[in-house]
């Protein structure tokens, strides 16, 4: 073997290593944490990787009946399907609507919709949260569906515009002269052809729901319309000195999130390095 | 994590105006026909005016009364005072410094630690790393206050295993987040840990489409490693950089949900950022107009920040 | 995943999003027309305190059949920065537990958040369950501009005072003797760390016991009538007093000296209990509302005593008063009814409960509670006396409505020798003068 190809296996191996350090690094505070949510609070302060002597499983039914966690799942549940849905509809019709016709006013409104890109949610929420008092909506699903659905347009518009204009034109063309209605080409000819860029975009929006802290925190005070990132806040708040069971709070809820991303994997990381470098 | 802000928003507008003309269908005259795009922008167009438009509204002139958010008729206008406070502000001063100070542990250093591998993984053509990228991709997809709440336990310097293993090494360490001088480093370390995967896996997928041609060619003129990094891999990446900067850049300046679950701005003011001492002042202290004003004018910093980056990326446009 | 799973996926998504979101919205229109519900938040989140008002909610409940008494336990700090705003929007309870002073009852009163309680008052009694010394910090005027004095606003359940819980074990082992000086005192903590024991555990990472300790400590340089006049804010106190800064040096000194837990700054002030009575220190910092999970995990192997004076004599004002006391929000629904739930949390019933758990109700403790050597006896006859004595302090952060934020901002920058004591007061005091201009 030359020192050049030996040079290159051991170059090869260090930066596996280094790849592992990096994934290790990246993934073991979720381990940890789940070996913790199963010892008692005295196990956890004798040793780190030790095990615990029994699995204490009534750590997680604590979190989740005490704690709450199945209400805010449920809430959480209802939301980012509830937001996801409605976006991918309305953006679906806006992209469209942009894509396809041409109207007077389409620049000023293609420039309103994207107004959200710039208006971060912290310069809302203050008057959103009055707005809310003043229709009744406060402590309710609804303060935190609508607010989230109007986030979610401009980003939706804009990459189901881009979606729709890279078909090519024939495709619609065809469809317009074989006398369809501009509806029905939407949802029978574009849509179906969107499809994967539509399916990101969705994936995208359900974890930024999902993940949504600051207007739950705000708008919602009652725990029964509370979130789960609200919820965990709360709950590390009563529990702090018992960390098991905070754990335990905390691995109810990343497991899920685990899973759909093994679930999704490909067409998460697509979608998040595609759609945000596509612009 | 925050919503990636897509690059040049600008852009996309005056391409809106001018690229590739929509089809026009054929003559079909009648109020309907001409109504058609603006119905199929309705429903969106009323959620949006409502929940977003009319409130963004709302916060500039928000931002021009004192307000304590109790009844309406309380509400005195009091034109740009809440600026000039908010400028002069000590506490709000920190804050920004804060998120500032923020930028090279949430920005920089997980641009390095992800380039810098993806580059040495493409250039070894490494095989078999689609797992591990798995792995790291996984603190990105988490909700800030998870990560705070994880890593809160970990840090944690009596119950947690890193001040544990760092005693039984011999070091006496911190208390971390408890520690004046260590809390702001560590919230940035922690938000450089949730970062870093996501870079990496973006310049990955990015250096696949740079042509290897373009390697050939450099490597022919006698270029070694480091100059075919600099002449072909970094400008190469130039979007996934872009974008890689400004996704983070905002995660700095908003920071907001780490912090709140882990230090709540402590201690003392040690890790004060302006998303947090906005909702303080607005709603804490009932000041709802100074508060908007804050926010009016971290969404105006976040805004000049992710321009400024553009600006700065652009100009690598040869 | 192929397209058609993703399509099924979608498909049963939109159902189930319709589903869900109508049922949601229709929970939402009933339980907004439910009326008969009560609702009250305190600070009792943990047990065996939670449980208490807990049972008592129960047995009010099924005492006025159909109603329901819902029960919200909060962080103080959370609690302090929800309620006022929860009552705006209608989001609210019946019944909260409203911090005392300028740092909650005040601005509440002025901004007609909660109603007085005169009436209510004199129909109950209420006015008779503690000493009028106590009885000063849930009053104000009626116009809510004077703390201590006028009418009624709120009802305390419980009493608090802060103290020492100390391991008898460790004391006895190291020969060690509940301190009668300050003095004393500071020599057994440095015994303790010669010994290689931690000597004293709290923590301020979420900022609460920094007042604590502080205070514990100005308590042993002050007096009962500069500290009433600070706190009730008559005008002629100010922070820039000599027991301050002595104060403000001597907690340096101790924290110097190691007298503090190691890593005190990176720990929340409730996870020092669990390791108090995993035997990981000898004395705990804390509250009597703590003695309840003292009591649960360590028996009378705990004892408690509060801060001794110095050797040269002088009394002692230990950190303490009233519970945080239950009011009334100005958008409870039934007044009298919120009125009932807060008579049954101080009824005599209510009283016993907390003594059967080992903690500290309203009010001045019968000897026959009080049993030698145990825990709640120490408590109970250190209370006592400190009624006796007229020597219950107060919370600093009462001063200001956002004196928490200051106090506990400028302690950590004390502790971690950003400040010295001088620059210390001073700050405290320009923002106590400040709050006098508003």
């Amino acid at each position: 073997m030359s020192i050049r190809s030996a040079w290159g296996n051991l170059s090869r191996s260090i930066v596996y290593l280094v790849l592992m350090l990096g994934c290790v690094i990246a993934i073991a505070p979720f381990v940890v944490t789940i070996l913790a949510s199963l010892k008692t609070t005295g196990e956890l302060v004798q040793g780190i990787f030790s095990l615990p002597e029994e699995a204490q499983w009534k750590n997680y039914v604590q979190a989740w009946n005490d704690g709450h966690f199945s209400r805010f799942f449920l809430n959480s549940i209802i939301v980012a399907v509830g937001v996801v849905i409605p976006s991918i509809v309305f953006s679906t019709m806006t992209g469209y609507a942009f894509a396809r016709f041409r109207f007077k006013g389409s620049g000023i409104l293609f420039a309103f919709f994207l107004l959200g890109l710039v208006v971060p949610l912290q310069a809302l929420v203050v008057p959103l949260y009055y707005l809310l008092r003043e229709m009744g909506l406060l402590d309710s699903l609804w303060a935190l569906i609508l607010p989230q659905i109007a986030m979610s347009m401009s980003f939706g518009t804009l990459l189901m515009r881009q979606a729709f204009l890279s078909i090519p034109r024939e495709i619609m063309e065809a469809s317009i002269v074989d006398g369809a209605s501009s509806w029905t080409t939407l949802w029978q000819v574009m849509y179906p052809l969107a499809r994967p860029m539509i399916g990101t975009t969705a994936l995208m929006f359900f974890i930024w729901t999902w993940n949504e802290f600051l207007l739950p925190l705000v708008v919602n005070i009652d725990p029964k319309y509370q979130t789960l990132p609200v919820g965990l806040l709360y709950f590390q708040q009563r529990w702090t000195s018992n960390i098991p069971v905070v754990a335990a709070g905390a691995t109810i809820i990343f497991l899920p999130l685990v899973a759909m991303f093994l679930l999704f994997q490909r067409q998460l990381v697509e979608g998040i390095t595609q759609g945000a470098v596509k612009g | 994590m925050q919503a990636p802000s897509t690059p040049d928003p600008l852009k996309q507008i005056t391409g809106a105006a001018t690229s590739a003309a929509p089809v026009t269908p054929p003559a079909r005259h009648g109020i309907l026909a001409r109504l058609e795009p603006y119905l199929y922008l309705l429903p969106a167009f009323l959620v949006f005016t409502v929940f977003l438009a009319l409130p963004a509204f709302g916060s500039v002139i928000l931002s021009l009364t004192s307000w304590n958010g109790v009844s309406w008729d309380t509400a005195t206008f009091i034109g740009l005072e809440n600026y000039i406070d908010a400028i002069t502000d000590r506490r709000f001063q920190i804050a920004f410094w804060h998120n500032i100070v923020l930028i090279p542990y949430f920005v920089l250093l997980p641009l390095l630690l992800g380039l810098i591998p993806a580059a040495v993984v493409h250039q070894l053509k490494l095989r078999g790393a689609r797992w591990l990228q798995a792995g790291l991709f996984l603190p990105y997809i988490m909700p800030g206050v998870l990560i705070g709440v994880v890593w809160a336990w970990i840090l944690n310097p009596i119950f947690g295993p890193v001040n544990k293993i760092l005693k039984n090494m011999g070091f006496s360490p911190p208390t971390w987040l408890g520690d004046f001088t260590w809390a702001l480093p560590t919230v940035g370390m922690i938000g450089a840990w949730a970062a870093y995967g996501f870079c990496y896996v973006i310049f990955i997928a990015g250096l696949q489409k740079i042509p290897s041609e373009l390697y050939e060619a450099v490597r022919l003129d006698g270029a070694n490693t480091f100059q075919e990094f600099m002449t072909v891999t970094v400008p190469g990446l130039r979007r996934e950089i872009a974008v890689v900067l400004s996704v983070n850049l905002i995660n700095a300046l908003r920071a907001f949900d780490i912090i709140k679950a882990t230090t709540d701005g402590g201690p003392g003011d040690q890790t004060q950022v302006m998303a947090l001492y906005m909702i303080n002042t607005a709603f804490g202290a009932n000041r709802a107009g100074y508060g908007t004003a804050i926010a009016v004018l971290l969404a105006l910093i976040t805004l000049i920040g992710s321009m400024l980056v553009l600006r700065f990326m652009g100009e690598d446009d040869a | 995943m192929t397209l058609d799973r993703r399509e099924l996926l979608k498909r049963s998504g939109m159902i189930s999003a319709g589903l869900a979101i109508g049922a949601s919205a229709a929970t939402h229109t009933v339980a907004a027309q439910e009326e008969d519900s009560l609702v009250f938040w305190d600070t009792l989140n943990s047990p065996p305190r939670s449980e208490i008002v807990e049972n008592i909610a129960a047995e009010f409940s099924t005492a006025h059949d159909g109603i329901t008494v819902e029960h919200r336990g909060w962080t103080s700090e959370e609690l302090v920065n929800t309620l006022p705003r929860s009552v705006e929007g209608d989001q609210g309870p019946d019944v909260a537990q409203v911090n005392n002073g300028e740092a909650l009852t005040g601005p509440m009163i002025r901004a007609g958040q909660i109603i007085p309680l005169k009436d209510y008052a004199a129909e109950y009694g209420w006015d008779e369950l503690i000493p009028p010394g106590l009885l000063a910090r849930n009053m104000y005027s009626a116009d809510g501009t004077t703390f201590g004095e006028g009418e009624l606003w709120g009802v305390s359940a419980e009493s608090e005072i802060v103290g020492f819980y100390y391991n008898r074990q460790i004391f006895a082992d190291n020969n060690l003797e509940v301190p009668t000086t300050f003095e004393e005192f500071e020599t057994l903590l440095a015994a303790l760390r010669e010994a290689g024991i931690e000597p004293l555990l709290f923590g301020t990472l979420d900022k609460w016991q920094a007042i604590h300790i502080f205070g514990e400590i100005q308590g042993t340089y002050t007096t009962r009538e500069y500290l009433d006049n600070l706190i009730y804010r008559r005008g002629d106190a100010s922070f820039e007093d000599q027991s301050m800064i002595d104060a403000a040096d001597k907690l340096v000194e101790w924290k110097n000296n190691n007298f503090f837990l190691d890593g005190f700054e990176g720990i929340n002030g409730d996870d020092a209990t669990p390791l108090f009575t995993s035997g990981a220190g000898a004395i705990l910092m804390q509250g009597s509302w703590a003695a309840g999970q003292v009591t649960t995990d360590m028996g009378d192997e705990a004892g408690f005593f509060l801060m001794p004076p110095h050797a040269d004599g002088g009394t002692v004002l230990s950190v303490g008063g009233v519970g945080i006391p239950y009011s009334i929000t100005s958008n409870a629904e039934n007044p009298d009814l919120s009125a009932e739930l807060i008579n049954a949390l101080v009824s005599e019933e209510a009283f016993n409960a907390f003594i059967d758990a080992g903690l500290l109700p309203a009010g001045e403790i019968p000897e026959d509670k009080i049993t030698a050597d145990t825990l709640s006896g120490d408590l109970y006859s250190n209370w006592n006396q400190a009624l006796a004595d007229d020597a219950v302090g107060h919370y600093l952060d009462w001063a200001t409505p956002d004196f928490y934020d200051i106090l506990t901002g400028e302690l950590q920058k004390l502790l971690a020798g950003e400040v010295d004591a001088e620059a210390f007061t001073k700050a405290l005091q320009e923002a106590y003068a400040s709050s006098f201009d508003s």
